[in-house]
């Protein structure tokens, strides 16, 4: 199987299969890794990478997995490139900016209509007594404010459309 | 065995203080009364106490602060005294009084003593009466933001803007520009109003790159006062604290003397009881030190200066309570190795140290020689969203700085945080800067810059690929866990086990 896995902005192509004996052969970057693994608990990938001991964690998450590596946390993409078409069809979130973390809306600055640069704060999310400006990652127009001050919000959940 | 200092004591607290208090006290034989928020019913603190009480929702303010409930209870309970650990009401003069008046003990200074020095505006003017350094800035708070801006541009930015009910980096500001004055001004007040119940914010002058060093001292109910050394908390990220080390790397031992003397001498002017901190900023380049604050409680940092006087400052504190004197004396005490704590934080190195709250689906603590954990988290518990993010502290000591140094990196790679993200991977590449092993860094260590590159520096992006290719592959081909793990029996299992019973 080939798959483009992309670990903070670099997407590598990477080549996957099992070999009859169990172990793993996984090559990238022009390198070839032989990986014998177990799950000494079934979230634990507890590997020998050519004789190197790792373990590793991983959870599905929508588009790729939530990898911990010496206690690391990255949020990976993985694409299978047959199916990359698919995916990029069937809409994206681009536009809106999501809570990153639980918490509370202490203050919304985004009024809709507003003209904003790239870095701007449009609200502020309290969690674990520390206030967070939510900045926007792109210029724009507020397209929608969907939260008020007071609110509580999840991981994930939509606050901003940006136009 | 010694009699206990009291029968039973309530803890005003939750997480790891709650869970060191704990400790503390069933070692001296004392029951103990946890106490807990909605949010708290599983919370560790609940676990290892003798009793727990509910004390309200979830928000603090609507529990862990409300001092006139806890009272409560402790009556209600049959507790003979409360320890308040640090932060909610350690540090509240109003609460200890209401505690003594409800005939109970109080685990830590006179009231007095808190007022004095508790309110940090207040603790400047005493300190510049009695003559020790202090920074520049304003001795009482300011009124509106006008009058802020007057003596901001007077001072010369950079400037500090300071909750006066503040402490632990909570409600502190450093402002570089006159036209972030505004925003920062009101962002103060705001945060102070709701951490503290005190919107009252003053003035300092930032003293660049200075060395934050504190002295821990030590005083009982019949007027005498020690110092147990100091520790070096300049490892710093948005002014709280990130990683200490005792001994202070750099400092002379005539500084050492004389910046623990001020600290004696500032306790013994309130008449304080119990463990105290006095903090002063260093600077290196001239060798001068200045009277910051002084903290009327127990630190989250104390592990480490218990690790190199053999000290155990929670039992002292309760022992102190109870009217015992001091079982040694100043000369009794030597600092013997190096010990380094890391504070782990519930948050994200690789997205700005964003909170990261959720729930621990898998937990490894290190361990080994010379290695404490002060942890009030476990596998599957859920890190709520409403109290401070820091979850747990790895402490070690080390015969001399370079051993605490190694020994601390040996730890961190064994400690293993599975389900929510922490600073543990941060650690490793702190510990391995040059410029944190030369030991002259200051509270500005910790730039953006450097932030990037140590965060960067804790990634395994290759092994992070692998791992992540190879769960997609076991998905996609619908390879169970289990299955593509089943190892291969071998003769040697086999043939261990007589007749091949399963």
């Amino acid at each position: 199987m080939k798959y483009e896995v992309t670990v903070h902005g670099t997407t590598r192509l990477v080549d996957v299969d099992q070999r009859k004996d169990g172990k793993f052969v996984v090559s990238f970057d022009g390198a070839t890794h032989v990986v014998d693994l177990t799950h000494p608990t079934p979230e634990a990938f507890q590997m020998l990478i050519d004789g190197a001991s790792w373990e590793a964690g991983a959870v599905a998450t929508e588009g790729g997995w939530l990898v911990d590596v010496m206690s690391l946390t990255t949020d990976v993409q993985v694409v299978d490139p047959r199916r990359k078409a698919l995916r990029l069809a069937s809409g994206t979130h681009g536009g809106t900016i999501n809570a990153q973390m639980p918490g509370r809306v202490v203050r919304v600055m985004a009024k809709v209509g507003d003209v904003v640069t790239k870095g701007q704060p449009l609200l502020v999310v309290e969690a674990m007594k520390m206030e967070n400006e939510i900045k926007t990652p792109v210029d724009g127009n507020v397209a929608e404010v969907l939260v008020v001050e007071g609110q509580a919000v999840e991981t994930g959940s939509k606050l901003v459309r940006i136009g | 065995m010694r009699a206990p200092p009291f029968q039973k004591v309530l803890v005003a607290n939750r997480g790891e203080i709650a869970v060191r208090i704990i400790r503390a006290c069933h070692e001296l034989g004392v029951r103990t009364v946890a106490v807990y928020s909605d949010a708290d019913r599983h919370a560790l603190h609940v676990r290892n106490a003798g009793e727990a009480y509910n004390i309200g929702p979830a928000p603090s303010a609507e529990s862990y602060l409300r001092g006139e409930v806890i009272v409560e209870v402790a009556k209600t309970c049959g507790a003979e005294a409360i320890h308040p650990g640090y932060g909610f009401l350690s540090e509240n003069a109003a609460f200890a009084q209401a505690v003594l008046d409800a005939g109970l003990v109080w685990i830590g200074p006179p009231p007095s003593a808190i007022d004095s020095m508790g309110s940090k505006t207040g603790a400047r003017q005493r300190m510049i009466a009695a003559g020790v350094p202090v920074v520049p800035g304003t001795a009482e708070p300011i009124a509106t933001e006008a009058e802020a801006l007057v003596l901001a541009k007077q001072f010369g930015f950079p400037v500090m803007l300071k909750a006066a009910a503040g402490g632990g980096g909570k409600g502190m500001r450093r402002v570089d520009r006159e036209e972030d004055f505004s925003s920062a001004w009101r962002s103060t007040r705001s945060e102070a109003a709701k951490s503290f119940k005190d919107d009252a914010v003053y003035l300092e002058k930032f003293v660049e790159n200075p060395k934050h060093v504190e002295i821990q001292v030590l005083a009982d109910t019949h007027g005498t006062t020690v110092h147990l050394f100091e520790r070096d908390c300049s490892v710093q990220r948005r002014n709280q604290k990130v990683v200490e080390e005792t001994p202070c790397p750099v400092l002379p031992e005539t500084t050492r003397q004389a910046m623990a003397k001020v600290a004696v001498q500032a306790a013994e002017a309130v008449g304080y009881v119990g463990a105290g901190t006095c903090e002063f900023l260093y600077s290196q380049a001239s060798g001068e030190f200045y009277f910051l604050e002084m903290n009327t409680r127990l630190q989250v940092e104390h592990p480490i200066t218990e690790l190199v006087t053999g000290i155990d400052l929670a039992r002292a504190q309760l022992r102190i309570a109870a009217g015992e004197k001091l079982w040694f004396r100043q000369e009794d005490l030597r600092q013997t190795g190096h010990a380094i704590e890391c504070r782990v934080y519930a948050e994200d190195p690789s997205n700005n140290f964003a909170p990261a709250p959720g729930k621990i689906t898998g937990l490894r603590e290190p361990g080994g020689p010379w290695v404490r954990v002060d942890s009030g988290v476990y596998a599957g518990y859920e890190v709520p969203i409403h109290y401070d993010p820091m979850v747990a502290k790895l402490i070690c000591w080390g015969a001399d700085r370079e051993e605490a140094i190694s020994r601390s990196i040996r730890a961190l790679r064994e400690y293993r945080v599975r389900g929510i993200r922490t600073s543990i991977p941060f650690f490793g590449a702190l510990l391995r800067d040059p410029d944190f092993q030369a030991g002259t860094y200051s509270t500005g260590f910790l730039s953006p810059e450097r932030l990037t590159k140590l965060t960067e520096g804790a990634r395994h992006d290759e092994i992070t690929t692998i791992a992540a290719a190879i769960a997609q592959y076991q998905r996609d081909h619908q390879l169970t866990r289990s299955a593509a793990a089943a190892p291969t029996e071998s003769a040697w299992k086999r043939s261990g086990r007589p007749g091949g019973a399963a």
